[in-house]
C-alpha cells in the first residue's frame, strides 16, 4: 500500500542505513533502569531547592517574612525576590522574538513587586533534605493586597480590568497583522459566498511525564556552573543563563541534558526556577537539585494555544476559494515566554492558506497579557492553531455550499507543478504532491463506500462521521537572515561535528537535543550512510555545551531536517577530505577515485582501494597526506537552510456518536504523512503515533480551565485529562514520499505533523456525524456533554 | 533528629535493611535509598503510573504506599528485569518486546509499563488487545500513543509461551545455527553469590552444578518476581 521508499535518499555510497528501521541506540539503558534523568543524578553534598508560590492569579506583595522558614532544622537558606536583585545578576528572563509595537514588561526571576499568576515563584527555600525544603514552605508568611484578575484573552483586552503590567494598560501586548486586508476584502465582496466560524482553542498543558528538574553545581574556586537540566535545547538555556538571569560568561557555564523524559515544547523555554536553582547554589556554594511536582508542571510550564478566533472564508459557487480573513484574540499568559510571540503571529498565520490556492489572506492577532501561566510553544505551536482555523473554515464551506468537503479540498489543492508555491500568507511552500496523500488517505477508509453505509446509517438512526485533516506544517525555521527580519533574536541554523576516531570509528557532535525522538539512532544513520561504515561504528553525542561548542536545540520539527542536514553536509566534508587522501596515497588523481560502500578505489581498478577507515587512520598518523594538507578527519559544520520544509500530508477519522449519551467512538484513524525522505520508518511512524495521540487528546479530552477566582481548576492528572490507553484507538499510518529539495537528505520532519492533523480531522468527524442536528462545529474538547448539548438532550 | 525506622525489603532478590522517616513513601525509598532510579516519578496524585513497581507478584503505584507499609515484602523493580529466570540472561522478553516494536520513545514511563506487563502475563499469557490496553490504563504515556506498548507486551506474550513449549518439549531449544540453549522456564543463568535463595544446589546457593534443572520447582524460587503466580 505504501509507496514510501527512502533508498537513495543520500548521495552517500550504500551502506544502506538510510532508510532503514533499525532499533534504537537509545534503548537498552532506558529499558533497563541505567539511563538517567537529571533527578537520577545526585553530587555529593546535594542540597534541595522547593520554591514557595503564589496562591493568586493576581496580587501586590505587601512582605514576606521568612524567619520561621529560616529557622527550621535543616533549612539553609531562604531567599526572596529582593535577594536576588541585591545579588546583582541581571535577572531578566527574556523573550526570544520581538514584534513591532511589542510591549516587554519585566520579568523577573522571583516576583518582587506583584504576582500575576497563580504560581508564581516568590520564594526559594534550601533545605538539606526534599522534605525539609518543602516542609518549610508554608512557614514563609506573604501578604498579599489581592487585585482583579483577568484570565481570558478577549475580557483581558476588552472589558475594564486592571492591566497584568502597567506597561499595557489595555493589556495588548502585541497587534499583529499578516496579509493584504484591501485584496481580502475585496476577494470576499466579489466572492459568490461567506462562511464562517467562531471557535475556541483552549489552553493545553503539554504534560511530559518527567517534570521540569535542575541540578546546580556552583564552583566558586573557578567560577564555573554546571547545570543539569530537562532541556530541549541545552545552548540556547546557556546563552540565557549568560545574558539573561545569571550574568556569567557564556564560557563558564556547561548546561547538560542528561535523559530527557518528553518535551512537547515545555523544555524549550528558559523559566525561572533553572535560574533560581542556579542561583542559589552560586549562593550557598553547595550542589542544588530542584525537581517539579507534577502540580507545579500544570502551574508553571508553558501552556500552548488558548485563541479565541473568528474565521471567515469567501468561495465562488464551484467551490474556489477567494480568500480568509481571521481575528484571533491569543491568551499569552501573564508574561512573555521566549517564543509566545512568534507562536501565535508568524508561527499561526503564515499557514493559514493550508495546502489550497487561495489568492488573499488577511489575519489580524491580538496577544493578550493575562493572569494566566505563560502561553508558549506546544507540539504544533501555531501551525496547528493555524491549520485547525483553515481546515475548520473548509468544512464549513463545504457545508454551506452542499459540497462534499474531499471535493472541495480537492478542487483547491495546490497543484504539483505549482511548486515552489508562493502563498498569500508570506510562505514559499517548497515540494508538495498534496493530492497523491489525500487520494492514499480516502483509499484507505474506501471513502465513497463509507459515505454510502453513513447515508443507510442514518436511516437506522445511527451517526458515523467522517472527517479529514489536510495539513501543511512549516518545519525547521529559517533561514536565519528570515527569522532575523521577522523579530527572532535567535538563528534557525544547526551546527554538527563529524568526526573519525583514529581508529576509526565515527563519533557525531549534534547540537540538537533528544527527548525521546531517536536522535541517537536517526543520526547515526544518516552520518553511516555519508561515510560508509557501520551505524554501529557511529556515536551520536548530545546535550552537553562543554562537548558540543554550539547549537540551537530541538522544537519546530527541526532536528532532522536541520540538525540531519548539518551532520550530512559535515559527513561529505569528511568524506572529500578522505578522498583526497586515498588520492594521494593511491597516486592518482582525486577525481579517479570512486567511493562505493566505505571504499575508495581507482576507477576501472577497483583492487586498488583503500577503505574509509583505514583512511582515519592515515589522517591522524599524519605521515603521509597530500602536501599542505593538516592531519585529522574532522569536520565542524554550520548548516542555515535556504527555507523551512514543509511537511504534509491528510488524516481520516471515523467516528460513530451516540446522541443520546454524547459518546464519540473512533473507528478507524488513517493517517497518511509524507514528511519527505525517511530516515527511519519505525521512528518515524512512532513520532505519528504519539502526535495523533496528542491530537485526539486536544480535541476530545485535555484544556486547562481557570475558574472564577483565577485558580487552575485542572491541576492535576485526575483533573487535566491525558489519554490512557483505553481512551485511543489503533492508528493506521502510512506514507507518501515527497523529498524537500532544498534539504541536503531530502527530509522534512515529523516531530508535529500529526499533532497538527489530528485534531481537526476529529472535530471534522464529529461535526460530520452530527449533520442531521444542523451542527457544523463543536469547540475542543469535544466532551459527550458539549454532545449532548448541541444535539438537543438539554431541551 | 528525624523519626526513622528500619524496615527490611527483598528487592529484586535481595534483602536490604534500610532506615526510613515513617512518611517516607515507597517510591522515594527505592529511589534515594536503594540508589534504583529506574523507577520514576511523574506525578504526585497516583495517576501517572511511572513508579510502578510489584510488591509481592502485583503491580503498585510505589507512591501511593509509604515505605513502611511494604517492609517484609518482595518488591521487583525494573533493575531485576535481567535476572529474571524468563529473561535467559539476556534482555527480559518485555524488554525486548519494547525495543523490538519501539515501544518506547523518551522511556520515562517504561518502568512502570514494563511492571504493569509483567504483573498482566505472569496473571494472563495470552491477553487480548483491549485486555492488555486496560492492564495499563493505570500507566500514562505521552509519547507513543501506546499502540506499539501493546504490540510490545504482545511480544512478549509470544515469546514467552514459545519459551514455555520449549520448555514443555524438554526444555531446550534449537537456534537457526544448530546452537542449544536452554529455554526460558529453565535457564538460570546468573553468576554465582548474584542471588542466592538458601537452598541447596539452587539460586547462588551451595552448588554442585551453576546451572539450574529443568524442573518447574526450582523456578518458584527467589528469581521470579516475589512469587510466581502462574
Amino acid at each position: 500500500m505504501s509507496d514510501a521508499d527512502a533508498s537513495g535518499a543520500s548521495d552517500g555510497d550504500g551502506s544502506g542505513a538510510f532508510g532503514a528501521a533499525i532499533e534504537r541506540g537509545e534503548d537498552v539503558p532506558l529499558l533497563t533502569g541505567s539511563g538517567e534523568y537529571t533527578d537520577d543524578i545526585s553530587l555529593r553534598g546535594t542540597t534541595h531547592l522547593a520554591i514557595r508560590r503564589s496562591d493568586h492569579a493576581h496580587a501586590r506583595i505587601e512582605s514576606i517574612d521568612t524567619s520561621d522558614a529560616e529557622a527550621m532544622e535543616g533549612v539553609l537558606a531562604v531567599f526572596t525576590g529582593e535577594d536576588v536583585v541585591e545579588s546583582g545578576v541581571p535577572n531578566t528572563i527574556p523573550t526570544a522574538w520581538d514584534l513591532p509595537g511589542l510591549v516587554q514588561p519585566q520579568y523577573r526571576m522571583l516576583a518582587t513587586d506583584k504576582v500575576r499568576h497563580e504560581g508564581t515563584p516568590v520564594a526559594a527555600v534550601v533545605a538539606e533534605t526534599r522534605h525539609a525544603a518543602s516542609d518549610a514552605l508554608e512557614h514563609i508568611h506573604v501578604e498579599y493586597e489581592e487585585l482583579e484578575h483577568v484570565t481570558d484573552p478577549v475580557d483581558a483586552v476588552e472589558r475594564d480590568v486592571p492591566p497584568v503590567h502597567d506597561e499595557a494598560e489595555d493589556n495588548v501586548a502585541f497587534d499583529f497583522e499578516l496579509g493584504d486586508a484591501d485584496a481580502t476584502d475585496e476577494a470576499f465582496a466579489d466572492a459568490d459566498r461567506v462562511a464562517s466560524v467562531d471557535l475556541r482553542q483552549p489552553r493545553l498543558i503539554p504534560n511530559a511525564m518527567e517534570p521540569r528538574a535542575a541540578l546546580a553545581d556552583w564552583e566558586e574556586a573557578t567560577g564555573k556552573l554546571r547545570l543539569w537540566m530537562t532541556s530541549q535545547n541545552p545552548h540556547l538555556h546557556r546563552m540565557l543563563l549568560s545574558a539573561g538571569t545569571l550574568g556569567l560568561p557564556e564560557n563558564k557555564i556547561q548546561v547538560i541534558a542528561p535523559e530527557v523524559g518528553g518535551g512537547f515544547g515545555s523544555k524549550i523555554y528558559h523559566y525561572p526556577d533553572e535560574a533560581v536553582t542556579a542561583w542559589c547554589s552560586m549562593q550557598l556554594g553547595r550542589p542544588v537539585k530542584w525537581q517539579a511536582t507534577r502540580s507545579e508542571s500544570y502551574l508553571t510550564d508553558c501552556h500552548g494555544r488558548d485563541h479565541v478566533t473568528t474565521g471567515e472564508i469567501a468561495l465562488d459557487d464551484d467551490g474556489t476559494i477567494r480568500g480568509v480573513r481571521v481575528e484571533t484574540h491569543a491568551g499569552l499568559g501573564a508574561q512573555l515566554s521566549q517564543f509566545g510571540t512568534a507562536t501565535p503571529s508568524y508561527l499561526y498565520a503564515t499557514v493559514l492558506s493550508g495546502q489550497y490556492t487561495i489568492p488573499a489572506i488577511h489575519c489580524r492577532v491580538v496577544g493578550a497579557f493575562t493572569n494566566t501561566t505563560p502561553v508558549d510553544a506546544y507540539r504544533g505551536a501555531g501551525r496547528a492553531e493555524g491549520i485547525y482555523v483553515i481546515e475548520r473554515l473548509v468544512d464549513v464551506a463545504a457545508r454551506e455550499l452542499e459540497m462534499d468537503p474531499a471535493e472541495l479540498r480537492r478542487r483547491n489543492l495546490v497543484p504539483p507543478d505549482e511548486f515552489p508555491y508562493e502563498s498569500a500568507a508570506a510562505l514559499v511552500y517548497d515540494s508538495g504532491e498534496y493530492e497523491r496523500a489525500m487520494d492514499l488517505a480516502l483509499e484507505h477508509v474506501d471513502y465513497e463506500e463509507l459515505r454510502e453505509r453513513q447515508r443507510e446509517l442514518r436511516d437506522e438512526g445511527r451517526y458515523i462521521g467522517i472527517g479529514i485533516g489536510s495539513f501543511i506544517e512549516s518545519a525547521g525555521l529559517s533561514p536565519s537572515g528570515l527569522a532575523g527580519d521577522l523579530g527572532a533574536q535567535a538563528g534557525g541554523w544547526e551546527s554538527s561535528i563529524v568526526r573519525f576516531d583514529s581508529t576509526g570509528s565515527v563519533t557525531v557532535l549534534a547540537g540538537t537535543a533528544d527527548q525521546g525522538q531517536g536522535h541517537r539512532t536517526t543520526y547515526a544513520q544518516v552520518a553511516a550512510e555519508e561515510l560508509g561504515v557501520s551505524v554501529d561504528d557511529v556515536t551520536v553525542v548530545e546535550g552537553d555545551t562543554d562537548r558540543i561548542p554550539q547549537g540551537m536545540g530541538t522544537y519546530g520539527s527541526r532536528s532532522a531536517s536541520v540538525g540531519g542536514g548539518s551532520i550530512a553536509r559535515g559527513a561529505r566534508e569528511v568524506r572529500e577530505k578522505a578522498r583526497r587522501i586515498a588520492a594521494h596515497q593511491l597516486e592518482t588523481s582525486v577525481d579517479d577515485i570512486e567511493f562505493d560502500d566505505g571504499e575508495f578505489h581507482v576507477a576501472g581498478a577497483p583492487d586498488r582501494s583503500l577503505h574509509i577507515q583505514t583512511i582515519a587512520h592515515e589522517a591522524y598518523l599524519g605521515h603521509d597526506l597530500p602536501e599542505g594538507m593538516d592531519p585529522g578527519l574532522e569536520e565542524t559544520n554550520f548548516y542555515d537552510p535556504e527555507n523551512f520544509t514543509y511537511p504534509f500530508g491528510t488524516h481520516v477519522a471515523v467516528v460513530e456518536v451516540e446522541p443520546e449519551t454524547g459518546e464519540i467512538e473512533i473507528e478507524r484513524y488513517v493517517a497518511v504523512d509524507d514528511c519527505g525522505e525517511i530516515i527511519n520508518p519505525m521512528i518515524v511512524e512512532g513520532q505519528v503515533h504519539g502526535g495523533i495521540a496528542q491530537g485526539i487528546g486536544a480535541a476530545l479530552y485535555e484544556g486547562a480551565a481557570y475558574d472564577d477566582d483565577g485558580h487552575l481548576r485542572t491541576r492535576r492528572m485526575d483533573e487535566y485529562v491525558v489519554p490512557h490507553a483505553t481512551q485511543l484507538p489503533d492508528f493506521e499510518t502510512d506514507n507518501t514520499v515527497t523529498p524537500s529539495p532544498h534539504n541536503p537528505i531530502g527530509v522534512k520532519g515529523v516531530g508535529e505533523s500529526a499533532t497538527i492533523a489530528a485534531a481537526p480531522t476529529i472535530v471534522s468527524a464529529v461535526a460530520d456525524a452530527l449533520e442531521p442536528f444542523g451542527v457544523d462545529h463543536l469547540d475542543m474538547p469535544i466532551t459527550p456533554e458539549s454532545v449532548w448539548r448541541a444535539t438537543g438532550g438539554d431541551n | 533528629m528525624t523519626d526513622t525506622r528500619e524496615i527490611t525489603l527483598t528487592v529484586n532478590g535481595t534483602e536490604h535493611t534500610i532506615e526510613v522517616e515513617p512518611r517516607q513513601l515507597l517510591v522515594h525509598a527505592i529511589r534515594e535509598e536503594l540508589d534504583l532510579t529506574g523507577t520514576h516519578i511523574g506525578c504526585d496524585t497516583g495517576n501517572c503510573g511511572a513508579c510502578t513497581v510489584l510488591k509481592d507478584g502485583e503491580p503498585i503505584k510505589s507512591c501511593l504506599m509509604f515505605a513502611t507499609q511494604a517492609a517484609g515484602s518482595e518488591l521487583a523493580t525494573v533493575e531485576g528485569m535481567e535476572e529474571l529466570p524468563e529473561a535467559r540472561g539476556e534482555l527480559h522478553p518485555l524488554q525486548e518486546g519494547f525495543r523490538e516494536e519501539h515501544g518506547l520513545q523518551c522511556g520515562y514511563c517504561t518502568p512502570g509499563m514494563l511492571m504493569s506487563g509483567k504483573a498482566l502475563l505472569d496473571e494472563n499469557p495470552n491477553p487480548s488487545e483491549a485486555e492488555i490496553r486496560e492492564a495499563i490504563s493505570g500507566n500514562l504515556c505521552r509519547c507513543t500513543g501506546y499502540q506499539n506498548i501493546v504490540r510490545s507486551i504482545e511480544y512478549a506474550a509470544e515469546e514467552l509461551e514459545e519459551g514455555e513449549i520449549a520448555a514443555a518439549d524438554g526444555g531446550v531449544t534449537v537456534d537457526g545455527d544448530g546452537s542449544t540453549e536452554a529455554s526460558a522456564s529453565v535457564d538460570y543463568d546468573i553468576p554465582d553469590g548474584e542471588f542466592d535463595c538458601g537452598a541447596e544446589n539452587c539460586c547462588g546457593g551451595p552448588t554442585t552444578d551453576r546451572k539450574h534443572g529443568g524442573s518447574t520447582t526450582d523456578r518458584e524460587h527467589g528469581g521470579d518476581f516475589g512469587g510466581d503466580s502462574r
